[in-house]
């Protein structure tokens, strides 16, 4: 254990800067405030930052620290974007409010918590001036809880070409919460299916696209859904559109429908698509068929044991918290899916204990903040050295 | 006595009030300014009228005429609506124009010739003096290129309902390109409702999907069991509508979804048939989802005009004497306000007119060839009818 490092951990500013972000609103495409916020923070620490636009006025956030010699390159941080408000709150959800042992606002948990723990690691190292080989970085991105667009576009830039990444998303490791160790992946096919309108009294001069169409559904249970242990791929139909906008007896010669496949490891994007394509074949339809897909796309990933991240990660874990890290495979998409999924870099989640994420009076547990900051000092000290 | 009626007939008449009602717009829901131009003509000519509102600025326009002798009573029924003018016209879809012997307009052939024509028969039956028996009379009816609340709200008049035949005008000319109906297929539109359960979409399983449900059975639709029928056939089913699913992008199981299917019935089938005909259907998939199968308006009985019914037999003999062969009949994949009349209120009804052009799409037209016979054959119907 690193001691003199984690001596250095302020525990207070970790919460300070956690209600500071909880009252920056930073909900899904205002994500700008908060990133400015984290740049000058980053910049007071004595980090290196640059803001990356990846739309207009929406940046990602990225700082780094340089050891004293090359080595590895490792990035903490996590997405900035928060869901919307829903309905429903007992308190502001942009006032952070500590009662109970509990700080409450939105993004307590998800995950202003992990980014604040991150901070703190950070100050660490620089009021401990521990010296570490390569480099090591902070990142904040945009669009999580939309498209993952600030990850994706985070992985074409040096930034993303890192040796291993630690997400503080709302994962503990504990058996009611534990860390994934592979996430499915997931692609929206989008089907357009084109008939031949007719009057509707003489069916068989038309084809009837959405006939077509459920037909095509009620073979949804053909699709070759693969298996890998641990892992549940699925699909299910999530919209449905056709036929006349204003009454009208016709055929309908087009209609529409979305179903959301999770992909598990082994199946690629292209792979699932050509296999709706084969089972809309089979049935031998009169309606052309055009299976596309709509964003978002994300890749399976799993992360094998043995991985030397993965273990470095488990065992540190072990000595900070006195306890076995708790893993699964998990069907909750994070930035994981592009960082791992895609970028074949491996990636960890952890944060503190929390509640309510995605729904009203989200909060995190106080005390589970301090061992989370310790568990990233002391990785980040043991990778990087 | 007859000839004396004929003698009466005037086709540039005709022709005059079909320019005048084709420059009276009267799309579905705008139908007063033609049926009080109507109503005015029908008093011209010594007829009792009355407006039955039926909604808002909406009236029917009903005409009775009578010689004080008991008989039949025979009614001449249009639509007053037309739909609406649409785009491409050539011309000025709300102004006459005669090119080339046809008459062009919104209406022209559905159907306000048809209504002219029987203006005509009804104006030289007044002027010749001719004295029939029982009652002749008009009615002009809103609504029919939607939901025919206007022949309904008319069935609910007993006077109305108790007619003896009906003939309606429509574009029916008896050739092969539309044969006189010897019946016509009822409709029924099923709106069918699927409740499923709704569960975040990475987890199908704690969920039922309501659009999935919806689509088996709609790709079971044709296990329906359509009755086939010697002269119609079978029916026919067709799916015109589906929703289901997120308004907002959402990962959500789709708790709810809902589709809508036109049946065509023949007879044999009602419409109790062929709500119990889906039920029974949805019932043999055995669903997670609960699946609730209702009707939309408007739903209509199929019925038969057999060829011995006398209106028919008059129909057949008048069209042989005026036209010189016999008519050309169907049993016709349609509906008209004859599924109300007959179908539902059981009153003989015939189709004729003049051949249509263009119905329902621009340069609408009828051929002015076809209004001199078709006023000839309204005013032959009404005098053997009534005469009788």
């Amino acid at each position: 254990m690193h001691d003199d490092l984690l001596k250095k951990i302020d525990h207070d500013y970790t919460v300070k800067k956690l209600e500071e972000m909880i009252a920056i609103p930073s909900v899904v495409k205002q994500e700008k405030e908060l990133a400015h916020y984290l740049q000058d923070e980053l910049e007071s620490l004595g980090l290196k930052t640059e803001l990356h636009m990846v739309e207009p006025n929406r940046p990602n956030i990225y700082g780094k620290l340089e050891g004293t010699k090359p080595g590895k390159r490792l990035n903490f941080g996590g997405h900035m974007d928060t869901v919307p408000v829903v309905p429903g709150w007992e308190t502001d959800p942009f006032k952070p409010v500590k009662k109970d042992g509990n700080i409450y606002g939105l993004g307590a948990n998800d995950m202003k918590a992990g980014l604040a723990c991150a901070l703190s690691m950070l100050k660490a190292f620089v009021d401990s001036s521990h010296e570490f080989k390569g480099e090591l970085s902070f990142a904040g991105v945009i669009d999580e809880e939309a498209y993952g667009e600030g990850a994706k576009a985070m992985l074409k830039t040096d930034w993303g070409k890192v040796d291993a990444i630690v997400l503080g998303e709302p994962s503990t490791g504990m058996k009611e919460n534990p860390t994934p160790l592979g996430i499915t992946g997931k692609v929206l096919y989008d089907i357009y299916v084109y008939g031949k309108a007719a009057h509707g009294f003489h069916p068989q001069a038309g084809i009837n696209a959405v006939e077509q169409a459920g037909i095509i559904l009620a073979n949804l249970p053909k699709l070759k859904i693969a298996e890998k242990e641990g892992f549940q791929g699925n699909y299910s139909t999530l919209k449905i559109e056709g036929g006349y906008k204003v009454y009208s007896v016709v055929v309908p010669a087009e209609c529409r429908f979305e179903v959301n496949r999770l992909t598990v490891p082994g199946e690629t994007v292209e792979g699932v698509i050509k296999d709706m394509e084969n089972l809309v074949e089979s049935l031998n339809l009169e309606a052309k068929v055009e299976v596309k897909t709509k964003p978002p796309l994300y890749a399976s990933y799993v992360l094998d044991k043995e991985t030397p991240f993965v273990k470095l990660f488990d065992e540190t874990y072990r000595d900070v918290m006195a306890r076995k890290c708790e893993y699964e495979y998990s069907s909750s998409i994070t930035d994981a899916n592009t960082f791992t999924g895609e970028g074949g870099i491996p990636c960890m989640h952890l944060g503190p204990y929390a509640g309510g994420t995605h729904q009203k009076n989200e909060y995190t547990k106080l005390d589970s903040i301090p061992p989370v900051t310790k568990v990233y000092t002391e990785l980040a000290a043991r990778f990087l050295s | 006595m007859i000839d004396n009626i004929l003698k009466h007939l005037d086709d540039s008449y005709t022709i005059r009030l079909s320019e005048e009602m084709i420059a009276i717009p009267s799309i579905t829901g705008d139908e007063e300014a033609l049926a009080h131009y109507i109503k005015e003509k029908l008093e011209s000519y010594g007829m009792k009228t009355e407006l039955q509102y039926v909604a808002d600025g909406r009236p029917n326009i009903y005409g009775t005429m009578d010689w004080g002798k008991p008989g039949k009573r025979l009614n001449y029924n249009a639509h007053t609506d037309t739909v609406p003018a649409g785009d491409d016209w050539d011309t000025d879809p709300f102004k006459a124009v005669i090119k080339d012997s046809k008459l062009y307009g919104r209406g022209a052939c559905d159907m306000k010739t048809g209504i002219a024509c029987s203006l005509n028969m009804i104006k030289a039956v007044a002027d010749s003096g001719v004295e029939l028996n029982g009652e002749l009379s008009f009615s002009g009816v809103v609504d029919q290129e939607a939901t025919d609340i206007g022949a309904w709200a008319m069935m609910e008049v007993p006077k109305w309902r108790s007619l003896d035949g009906v003939v309606l005008t429509y574009s029916y000319c008896g050739d092969e390109t539309k044969p006189v109906p010897l019946g016509l297929t009822g409709k029924i539109l099923y709106n069918v409702k699927v409740k499923g359960k709704a569960a975040h979409g990475f987890r199908p399983h704690l969920g039922v999907n309501a659009v999935e449900d919806a689509a088996k059975i709609i790709a079971n639709l044709n296990k329906l069991n359509l009755i086939k029928h010697p002269n119609f056939g079978k029916g026919t089913i067709c799916t015109l509508k589906t929703e289901g699913g997120y308004e907002k992008y959402s990962i959500v199981i789709p708790e709810n979804a809902r589709f809508e299917v036109n049946r065509l019935l023949v007879p044999g089938e009602s419409i109790q048939y062929a709500l119990d005909d889906m039920d029974k259907l949805v019932d043999s998939l055995e669903l997670k989802s609960k699946v609730d199968v209702g009707v939309k308006p408007p739903k209509y009985e199929p019925y038969i005009c057999e060829k011995t019914e006398p209106l028919m037999q008059t129909l057949d003999k008048v069209y042989q004497t005026v036209m010189g062969k016999e008519p050309l009949y169907e049993y016709a994949y349609g509906i008209t306000n004859a599924n109300i009349f007959q179908g539902e209120q059981g009153i003989p009804c015939i189709h004729i007119g003049p051949q249509r052009g263009g119905a329902h799409q621009p340069n609408e037209h009828v051929k002015l060839e076809w209004l001199p016979p078709v006023s000839e054959m309204y005013a032959r119907i009404a005098y053997e009818y009534l005469t009788q």
